[in-house]
């Protein structure tokens, strides 16, 4: 789990260090002029009062300091609009019933006038205030709508992802100014996430530590989530048709200014439209890639095609022609020619051996290998390779060590032989005439166990394994023709049955080279139960 | 469209047919082949090859399979409809599936091109052996190869002039086989012929036998001269 990687302790010290204070001195001047202007509207107000006083009637009056409530709460909201409304009480009260410059009110008709109009300016402006928010709310929910259909229209014009970032970012902080971050699963390092499309907020590891907890568990985390709610940002998950590409990290351009819950949901949505995006590029990058391995395939297929018709036929026929030179009637009667009839056949069937591993190791590696698997006894294989190239192996002592019941392998037999021809071919390439070969197999525990071995000059020294890669030699490489690949055809079958293939250097001389494969279940049983009846012998 | 051609043909050498469309691997048989004294014909489609077959009635026929208007195998059944012509199959080294599927379809033996001549020669011969000695029904009373020697009459096995006791099924394996001599006889048609033919699937039951007969009959079983196992195909019993 990468969650192991967060450290909300150090997250929070970190936090406490980020200048908030300025912020907060910012919005306290902010609040006080709005005050002070509800303070010298009401005293306007008053001014006015005393203007008009001559002309109309007291009860009048009032109505002038209700416009001020009105116009506070309409421009600067509800707190100034309470303020103003009981300002505006006061201030009638003291300026304009008897006795004046007092709060007392001689005549007890006045002291209900004061009252309804306190009672008045107080639901103007919790009014005005609503309907100035709702109108504010609305605007605001109208540009994020723009913004979001701009959005959609950009992404769906994106060619690539760093497009996708690009109009996220723009759009995102224009709606709710804020900067867009991004983070996706690392290609050389998954399942760590790094930050991609141009930005520098990835230095600190706590931001990629909540980015991955965000991404492997699927839900928001940092300002206004559960999770983390004190951290700088506010991290999204970034999912489409239920997999996680990324994160998308927003961070507000001012340090501490908070979410709204519409724009909070404005971000869900952004989150949606960014994840459909990158879910769109993903499937056209996959469609491209499948088409292309598709043409590979092909091409790969017709080159296989034409190398064996091409090189593979006329080699066979050179072979034959060469060898027809050597027996029958028109075989030559002098030496020479038989000789030069002979190496020409010989090194046309190394040439034909050559294109022929070649070939193996192009089939092996391309995908996927077909196999017809089926249920051998290991000793058919055995003495079914031991047979198809007896040739090859008539200079040696062939000792096939096999035991008495039958042990079963789940293998595509001519793919299998050919791992079998290729060790004892090996075997024979790198030892002397006359010396002894062994082939057994034996069952531990749960794998079955064939070892070739040979009396030759056993492994080159240092890593055994290196024997397996491709186009390796042994240090007889100019004595002993081949290319190296006989081996590594060897390793890739032997993968392709699920087992494992050593080699060793034998304690006394010669080189021993092991095939693990792991038992599977449904062997036939050892004895077939299937006799036919009627007549005995 | 050519009108068939009457083809005239000597009676004195045996008459050898080849159906192979490439050129090259064709005129090296016919080289190698009219050297050891055969008469060849040719042909390079599936069409060609049947009408050949029907009117200059050869001796022997090799088939290969990918032939540019068809499957060697269908010629292969269409020829077994009406004769039991020695029959083998011209193929390469990987094309396991079509010599299994010509082996099943009627031919007596396959060819892994490249081919050495020696081995091609061998076979043809003895081919021609078996031929001769179906036309000679006593002959057939007895089975030898090496010391190996099989009395079909009594049911006697004998190596060295040591009996051999076989399980009825062990027996049977061995008939087939021996009908073949020098041939292969692939999985399914062992199961087919000892086992009878719906028995398909067990093709594991040959392996298990085959096991049984080379440690009785073979004088070291991990160096079989007898039956010769051809992986993924099936069987042979040598002949020499």
């Amino acid at each position: 789990m990468t969650a192991v990687r967060l450290r909300p302790r150090r997250v929070y010290r970190w936090l406490a260090l980020q200048p908030r204070a300025k912020q907060d001195i910012a919005r306290a001047g902010t609040m006080l002029r709005s005050y002070g202007a509800s303070l010298v509207a009401t005293a306007m107000c008053s001014m006015a009062a005393w203007v008009l006083e001559p002309w109309i009637a007291l009860d009048s009056l009032v109505m002038v300091y209700l416009v001020g409530v009105v116009v506070v709460a309409a421009r600067f909201g509800r707190g100034p609009a309470i303020v103003a409304a009981v300002a505006s009480s006061v201030a009638f009260d003291f300026f304009f019933t008897l006795p004046f410059f007092s709060l007392r009110i001689a005549d007890p008709r006045l002291v209900i006038t004061v009252g309804v109009m306190l009672l008045v300016g107080l639901v103007i402006s919790e009014l005005t205030a609503a309907l100035r928010e709702r109108d504010l709310s609305a605007v605001e929910h109208a540009r994020r709508v723009a913004v979001l259909y701009s959005l959609t229209r950009d992404l769906a014009r994106a060619t690539d992802d760093a497009h996708i970032y690009q109009a996220a970012r723009r759009h995102v902080a224009r709606a709710v100014g804020r900067d867009v971050f991004f983070f996706r699963p690392s290609e050389s390092a998954a399942p760590h996430l790094v930050e991609v499309g141009g930005g520098h907020s990835a230095s600190d590891p706590t931001v990629i530590g909540i980015a991955e907890w965000v991404f492997h568990h699927r839900r928001r985390a940092g300002t206004d989530a559960a999770l983390h709610p004190d951290a700088e940002a506010t991290y999204l998950p970034l999912v489409a048709a239920d997999r996680a590409l990324g994160v998308m990290m927003v961070r507000p351009q001012l340090p501490g200014s908070r979410l709204t819950a519409p724009q909070t949901r404005f971000l869900g949505h952004c989150a949606r439209q960014v994840a459909g995006a990158m879910e769109r590029e993903r499937l056209v990058r996959a469609a491209h890639a499948s088409e292309r391995a598709a043409e590979e395939e092909q091409l790969r297929n017709s080159i296989l095609a034409s190398v064996s018709h091409d090189l593979r036929q006329p080699l066979m026929v050179i072979e034959g022609a060469a060898s027809s030179l050597l027996e029958g009637p028109g075989a030559p009667a002098n030496p020479i020619y038989w000789e030069r009839a002979q190496l020409l056949v010989a090194e046309a069937r190394q040439m034909s051996d050559t294109v022929n591993k070649i070939l193996d190791m192009t089939r092996l590696e391309s995908t996927p290998v077909q196999l017809d698997r089926r249920w051998y006894p290991v000793e058919t294989l055995v003495l079914g390779a031991l047979n198809r190239i007896r040739g090859c192996l008539s200079e040696h002592v062939v000792m096939p060590a096999l035991p008495n019941d039958l042990l079963w392998v789940y293998v595509d037999a001519l793919v299998f032989e050919k791992l079998l021809t290729n060790l004892l071919e090996n075997a024979a390439k790198y030892s002397e005439a006359g010396s002894r070969i062994g082939i057994s197999a034996a069952c531990f525990g749960n794998a079955i166990e064939i070892r070739v071995t040979d009396e030759g000059c056993g492994l080159p020294p240092g890593d055994s394994d290196a024997v397996f890669r491709k186009f390796h030699r042994g240090k007889h490489r100019n004595a002993v023709p081949g290319i190296g690949l006989g081996l590594s055809i060897c390793r890739a079958i032997v993968a392709l049955h699920g087992g494992n293939i050593t080699a060793h250097r034998r304690p006394t001389a010669g080189a021993e080279f092991v095939v693990k494969l792991p038992i599977l279940p449904g062997a036939p049983a050892a004895q077939a139960e299937f006799e036919v009846t009627a007549m005995s012998c | 469209m050519p009108q068939p051609r009457p083809i005239v043909i000597p009676q004195d050498l045996p008459l050898l047919l080849i159906v192979e469309d490439d050129p090259r691997m064709r005129g090296l048989l016919r080289s190698v082949l009219r050297a050891n004294g055969f008469r060849t014909l040719e042909a390079d489609t599936l069409k060609g090859g049947l009408e050949i077959a029907v009117n200059a009635l050869p001796h022997f026929i090799f088939v290969d399979l990918g032939l540019p208007d068809g499957d060697g195998a269908d010629l292969i059944r269409r020829v077994r409809e009406w004769s039991s012509v020695p029959i083998f199959v011209l193929s390469g080294q990987d094309r396991l599936h079509d010599k299994v599927a010509g082996l099943n379809a009627g031919a007596d033996d396959y060819l892994t091109k490249p081919f050495v001549p020696e081995e091609l020669l061998a076979r043809v011969g003895a081919a021609f052996r078996r031929m001769a000695a179906r036309d000679r029904p006593v002959a057939t009373a007895a089975f030898e190869t090496g010391d190996l020697r099989i009395d079909l009459i009594r049911r006697l096995v004998s190596v060295r002039g040591q009996r051999i006791y076989l399980t009825p099924t062990e027996y049977r394996l061995l008939v087939v086989l021996v009908q073949h001599a020098g041939c292969v006889v692939t999985h399914e048609r062992l199961l087919s012929e000892v086992w009878g033919p719906s028995k398909a699937e067990f093709i594991h039951y040959t392996h298990i036998y085959m096991t049984h007969l080379r440690r009785k009959l073979e004088p070291d079983p991990m160096n079989p001269v007898y039956l010769l196992t051809e992986t993924g195909i099936g069987y042979r019993l040598s002949s020499r």
